[in-house]
């Protein structure tokens, strides 16, 4: 009965984070390694987001906007702006929702055992962990440094069954969006300005 | 001798022997309160039974819960196990979904125009919110986003803490899981064995030795008692009689005279048994037990016949010449005991019924049938005579009673606690669980029940339509900030009556379709992916009202069916249909004390209800006590009244009184014991007691020193045997059985030496 998606969703964020937070690597090849060399280095901190939902229900897309945190070692928050106000914070494996006027609402990650993985997993991609990262996804990077692009298949059946890819892109070492194919067409694409 | 061998072939096939706890249960006035009591402490949840894995490496508990949980899974003894937060609604999902428009509120509002927009725009922003994607599946079905409130009503406040996805309480390192038994109804041999299966199939898996399965809940409880209080009592009765025969065979140096002893005995225990059966129609293996130690003191009745019979005199004629004294004896004591047929423990007055049947008996046995089973008796041994001459003792420890006795009644009227005021302490289950069922609780969250309401109907439909008219005021109280919350049936499963109502604001099909075209006007949404919303609310219009019975089988229908059950029948001898309202974080009780003024409703806090129950037992077993005692001594004075009259009474009561009252001091400034009526009981034990003693002295302290020295050496034995078992009692670890054996070992002590050294100066005077 858990919000699946929502927590997936997050984890997208952690992705995000992860690319933002790439170094500036001049190597020959351009490999997954080098990338999570480079996140490493890059100490991230707040970013600008505009979220765009394509869903099939509605007559138009819907517009999300906000601010993006993150804080050493495991701090993780979306605090969106417009059209009403909310924030989720991950920290450890502790997931926390408020919305204006409401009581926050707190859940373990414990408890849902997918997206703990999947969550930690991309975690890992922050503190440089690639065979973390491996272990959720199929990764495929295509492009050079100039204009990559970071394809992220889930491993997992029921993580599968929410999400169907993850597509990260980026120059250099600034990430600029992300897009989710979800499981029945809808999609989402998050564009972020540092 | 046949025909007792024969009465007891009968009596003893024809018994039903009871080990559950309603010993300890009081009963009231009020048949709905006793019921629930007995619901309370029997039956809630009794099937559900909180487990704790400890003793091992984190990960390797962490596995072995899982593990367990799949192995009980497949058992069919057992509802479910829970280890873990998800799938907590599983099975019912589909169930509540499909009738949600009926399991939750509406009002005509949200069916207008204007409604509908306002749904709508508030669904929109919700799909821009961090919940949009969980709940887009189900916009079209359902608008209002009606199934999520239901769910909501669900959750708990707080999930219990996890590692690696099972519950685990990371401070004390134990894994935890809730267990559902199918056993229900109270039946504890039924659930003795599902219990041991758990043990089994833990005994199984267990990886390791220095792992340990703890166990709680009230069908753990039951089960652990009932055992621990049929062991000892049956180890103690063993004990105690082995312990009797012993001294009466080491005293008596023959083993006709020890038949001669135990033979009234058993023919008073058959009786006891026998009317305690008829009586009540079945005995409880604690009465059976402390019966036969209460009776005991039966074995008085022909040591006194041994002990004064006089050189050649036969038998038939020293027990005409004692047998005023004897009877007068054994009245007083049963008049001591017909005070507690009247108490409201059952436990209680089946030993009433018991001590009162098998004391008379045991007494005519003695007077009528065993003069002619022997002619002769043996006379009495020889050296037995020199070491219970008592004499020494006679003089100076009158003056020490009187002074202690003072002393004592002074103390014990200054020290304000001497009673105890926790039913709790009087339960027979073990401190250690309780501490530890409390520690499980507190970390699962698992309701306790100590504030209650209960809510009682003609039908189950009954009982929730009241239940719903309660919900109005108990909301007031939780917006007064009086509680937390509450949980109860009629909000999961509403009456049927309330679901008819809440089918009757839904409006026709055609208005509920121009309605959403208007609305849907000025909002974003595609033309028609509400057509599904209104298929579905048509169907809630015209469907057929939801009771328990169409809830699958899951978690949720045992929880209605723990807080809605049928039970007893009610004053007209129809069926009585109970609803359990279980109130969370009582902070001001004031506030609910109003509810007892409904009709068919009772506000219940079990701590403070089952306590001021304790103080009314309490007064009343005063009240018999006082009303015993003045029959007494009426009684005595009615028998006595030729031979010395009020002054004769006060002279065989008052070393009485003294050791009473120097008991109760000893046991509450020595011993440091808090009175509960089940003291008072013993000290009416205690108190029959001396009073045969005390009956023996003064009225043979007429006679020759010779007689006297009969005298006491008689009581002397009576006072061994007697102090012997319940010496041996005392040792038991139930509260209730400690506190007797306590009580009357103490009391048995003070009283034959208050006897002894009151008496006998007494004698050398005339």
């Amino acid at each position: 009965m858990f919000n699946l998606k929502f927590f997936v969703r997050c984890t997208i964020l952690c992705v995000i984070f992860s690319v933002l937070s790439m170094g500036e690597g001049h190597a020959s090849a351009f490999t997954p390694e080098k990338l999570m060399t480079s996140i490493v280095k890059k100490k991230f901190r707040t970013a600008k987001f505009t979220e765009t939902r394509y869903i099939s229900i509605l007559d138009a897309p819907l517009k999300v906007s906000g601010v993006l945190h993150f804080r050493e070692p495991d701090y993780l928050e979306k605090h969106v702006l417009l059209p009403e106000e909310e924030r989720m914070i991950i920290e450890g494996s502790v997931l926390t929702m408020q919305k204006r006027d409401e009581e926050k609402a707190e859940v373990s990650l414990d408890d849902v055992p997918v997206l703990k993985s999947f969550i930690f997993s991309i975690r890992s991609v922050l503190t440089g962990n690639l065979a973390a990262l491996k272990k959720e996804f199929t990764i495929n990077l295509i492009g050079s440094e100039r204009a990559w692009t970071l394809n992220l298949d889930p491993k997992n059946e029921e993580t599968l069954a929410v999400i169907k890819r993850i597509i990260v892109q980026g120059r250099h070492n600034t990430l600029y969006s992300i897009k989710t194919f979800e499981e029945g067409g809808d999609s989402s694409v998050i564009k972020i300005n540092e | 001798m046949l025909s007792l061998a024969v009465a007891a072939f009968l009596i003893f096939s024809s018994l039903t022997v009871k080990a559950d706890l309603s010993f300890f249960l009081p009963k009231t006035e009020d048949p709905a309160l006793d019921l629930l009591i007995n619901r309370l402490q029997n039956n809630p949840q009794s099937g559900l039974v909180l487990m704790a894995l400890e003793g091992d490496t984190d990960e390797a508990l962490v596995k072995t819960s899982k593990a367990f949980r799949a192995a009980l899974e497949k058992d069919d003894a057992f509802q479910f196990v829970l280890n873990d937060n998800r799938a907590v609604l599983g099975e019912v999902q589909e169930f509540l979904f499909d009738n949600r428009y009926l399991l939750a509120p509406l009002s005509k509002e949200d069916f207008s125009v204007e409604g509908l927009k306002g749904t709508l725009q508030k669904a929109v922003k919700s799909l821009s919110g961090s919940e949009g994607i969980l709940i887009k599946k189900y916009l079209p079905h359902d608008p209002s986003l009606q199934f999520f409130k239901i769910i909501k009503g669900f959750k708990g406040h707080r999930p219990p803490p996890t590692k690696n996805g099972v519950w685990f309480s990371k401070e004390d390192h134990r894994a935890l899981l809730m267990l559902q038994m199918n056993s229900f109804s109270g039946d504890i041999e039924k659930q003795k064995a599902a219990l041991s299966k758990v043990e089994a199939i833990f005994e199984e898996l267990r990886p390791s030795s220095s792992m340990k399965l703890l166990m709680t809940g009230a069908g753990v409880f039951s089960a652990q008692t009932g055992a621990r209080i049929k062991m000892e009592s049956m180890v103690l009765s063993i004990a105690a009689t082995g312990a009797v025969i012993l001294i009466l065979l080491l005293l008596l140096r023959s083993f006709n005279l020890f038949l001669l002893v135990g033979i009234p005995l058993f023919a008073g225990v058959l009786a006891g048994i026998a009317a305690t059966q008829y009586y009540f129609g079945y005995i409880h293996g604690i009465t059976l037990a402390f019966g036969v130690t209460i009776i005991g003191i039966a074995i008085d009745y022909p040591l006194h016949l041994i002990y004064h019979r006089k050189k050649d005199e036969p038998a038939g004629q020293a027990i005409k010449r004692i047998w005023p004294v004897l009877l007068l004896g054994v009245l007083t004591t049963s008049l001591g005991y017909s005070a507690i047929i009247f108490s409201h423990f059952p436990g209680l007055s089946q030993l009433g019924i018991f001590a009162i049947a098998g004391l008379l008996t045991s007494a005519l046995f003695t007077r009528f049938i065993l003069p002619h089973f022997v002619q002769d008796i043996p006379p009495e041994p020889k050296r037995l005579q020199q070491v219970l001459d008592l004499k020494f003792l006679h003089h100076p420890l009158r003056w020490v009673f009187m002074v202690g006795a003072g002393i004592s009644l002074l103390a014990l009227l200054i020290y304000p606690k001497i009673w105890e005021d926790d039913i709790a302490h009087l339960s027979p289950v073990a401190q250690e669980s309780i501490d530890l069922d409390r520690s499980l609780r507190g970390t699962l969250g698992a309701a306790d029940v100590r504030h209650m309401v209960v809510v009682t109907g003609t039908s189950a439909q009954d009982a929730l339509e009241k239940s719903e008219l309660l919900m109005v005021k108990l909301d007031a109280v939780v917006t007064q900030g009086g509680m937390a919350g509450y949980e109860m049936a009629a909000k999961n499963m509403p009456s049927i009556k309330r679901q008819k109502a809440r089918q009757a604001i839904i409006p026709p099909k055609k208005e509920i379709v121009s309605h959403m075209r208007k609305a849907l006007k000025t909002a974003p949404f595609k033309g028609k992916i509400f057509n599904v919303f209104l298929k579905d609310i048509e169907r809630a219009r015209l469907q057929t009202p939801v009771t328990i019975e169409n809830i699958p089988d899951s978690i949720l229908k045992t929880k209605v069916e723990n807080f809605l059950f049928q039970e007893g029948l009610d004053t007209d001898g129809n069926p009585q249909w109970i609803a359990l309202v279980l109130l969370k974080d009582v902070a001001n009780p004031a506030l609910l004390a109003p509810l007892n003024e409904i009709e068919s409703l009772y506000y219940f806090d079990f701590k403070v209800s089952s306590n001021t129950l304790i103080q009314e037992y309490q007064d009343e077993a005063f009240f018999w006590l006082y009303l015993g005692f003045g029959i007494v001594c009426i009684t005595l004075f009615v028998f006595l009244r030729k031979q010395g009259g009020i002054k004769m009474v006060a002279l065989i009561l008052l070393p009485i009184l003294m050791a009473v009252i120097c008991t109760v001091a000893t046991l509450v400034f020595i011993l440091g014991v808090k009175l509960s009526l089940f003291h008072l009981v013993a000290l009416l034990l205690v108190f029959g007691i001396g009073l045969d003693y005390s009956l023996f002295f003064t009225i043979h302290s007429k006679d020759s020193a010779e007689d006297r020295a009969e005298t006491s050496r008689a009581v002397a034995v009576c006072a061994t045997t007697t102090f012997t078992v319940f010496a041996i009692l005392s040792l038991s670890t139930v509260p209730i059985l400690r506190g007797i054996g306590l009580t009357v070992s103490v009391g048995v002590f003070m009283m034959f030496l208050s006897v002894l050294s009151a008496s006998a100066p007494q004698g050398e005077k005339k």
